[in-house]
This record gives structure tokens, C-alpha cells and sequence, in this order.
């Protein structure tokens, strides 16, 4: 049985699951997509125009970005959480899924999307990309601190 | 009750508010080529960075 399935998230559409007990330190699998700039990647989307968006958009480093929504693999699924049990791990230009603490089968994986916007984050950008996950520190948006 | 018919009649008798117009626009080929290359604002998620290695 493969590690990864997609299914339903209590938290917000798809997400990403784990099928077996999974230990801290395992690297889940990488983040892939069509490797695009980000003048590509803002003719493609307009976050700021969108009432609810959504982003596949991931910094690869050096201006690149991965766009998931284009031959990207499932983890584009993994929902954001303020208080994520994975992270990503940006190596050689590519990003890869790791998880943090061990897990057991059928969790669910999240990331902190930390996200960065082109311009500085607005109150209306933080608003529109309200987090949902529910941790105690939930810091209410998706948008990092750096967005 | 307003007479709807009537449209008010362009002002097309002082030369330089045309002239200061025609100046601030684009041209067509350069308006269409940033709007192809800028549609907007985009949020990337963000990672670690562990270097090159």
C-alpha cells in the first residue's frame, strides 16, 4: 500500500494522509510542478483579485517557482496548520516534504505556508487567507510573518 | 420628468486638454505587452532553506 492517499480534511477540502505509522525525520515525498518564474506565475494568478484563493505556488529559491497545479504530485494536498507535523525542506532547488515527530497511520500532514506575498501582505490578503486549522496558536491567516 | 434623449455634446474645442490626453495614454502595443506580462499579485508558499548541497 502506498504511505500517501488523498482524502476528504477536516480541516479544508483534500488533504494528504499518512496509511502507516510514519517516524520523525521521514521525507514524504517532494513537492513537484512545473518549475516557473514569477513574472510566469503572475501572469497564471491573481491571489489578490481572488475572495477565497488558494495557492500552489511554492518558492523554489532564486525566483523560481513550482506551480503543483501543473503536473504536481499529491503533495499540493497537504493543508496548512499553524502548527504543522511537517515541513519543507528547500535542497539543491527543490523542495521536499519531511516529517516533523513521528505519526501515526491514517494522520493527517500539514504544512505551515508561511506565505509570502509580491507585495507586502494587506489586512484584506491576511483576511482572505484565513487559516482554519484550529491550534492553539493559530495565528489566523496563512500569510507568514514575513508575508 | 427628464429628457432622456439628450446627450450632453463632447468638449472638443480646446486643443490642449486633447493634447495632455493623447500623452498620457499607453500605446497599444505596450499596454498589451505589461498586461500579458503582470496579471497580478501571487502568494508562494515559503520553506526552509538548507542551502546547496
Amino acid at each position: 500500500m502506498a504511505l500517501l492517499d488523498v482524502r476528504a480534511s477536516r480541516v479544508h477540502g483534500s488533504g494528504l494522509f499518512v496509511t502507516r505509522p510514519t517516524a520523525a525525520g521521514t521525507r514524504v515525498g517532494e513537492y513537484t510542478g512545473e518549475r516557473i518564474t514569477e513574472a510566469e506565475a503572475r501572469r497564471r494568478y491573481d491571489h489578490t483579485r481572488d475572495p477565497s484563493p488558494q495557492t500552489y505556488l511554492f518558492a523554489a529559491g532564486d525566483g523560481a517557482v513550482i506551480d503543483g497545479l501543473a503536473g504536481g504530485n499529491e503533495t499540493r494536498f497537504i493543508n496548512h496548520s499553524c502548527e504543522p507535523n511537517c515541513r519543507a525542506v528547500r535542497q539543491a532547488g527543490r523542495v521536499f516534504v519531511e516529517v516533523l515527530r513521528d505519526l501515526p497511520a491514517g494522520a493527517e500532514l500539514f504544512l505551515d505556508y508561511a506565505l509570502r506575498g509580491s507585495a507586502p501582505a494587506t489586512a484584506d490578503d491576511r483576511a482572505r487567507f484565513a487559516c482554519r486549522c484550529g491550534a492553539p496558536t493559530c495565528r489566523g491567516t496563512m500569510i507568514g510573518d514575513t508575508g | 420628468m427628464a429628457d432622456e434623449t439628450r446627450k450632453p455634446t463632447p468638449d472638443i474645442t480646446d486643443p490642449k486638454k486633447d493634447e495632455t490626453t493623447q500623452k498620457d495614454l499607453p500605446t497599444p502595443e505596450t499596454g498589451a505587452k505589461e498586461a500579458d506580462q503582470v496579471k497580478g499579485g501571487i502568494f508562494q508558499k515559503t520553506s526552509m532553506d538548507y542551502g546547496e548541497t
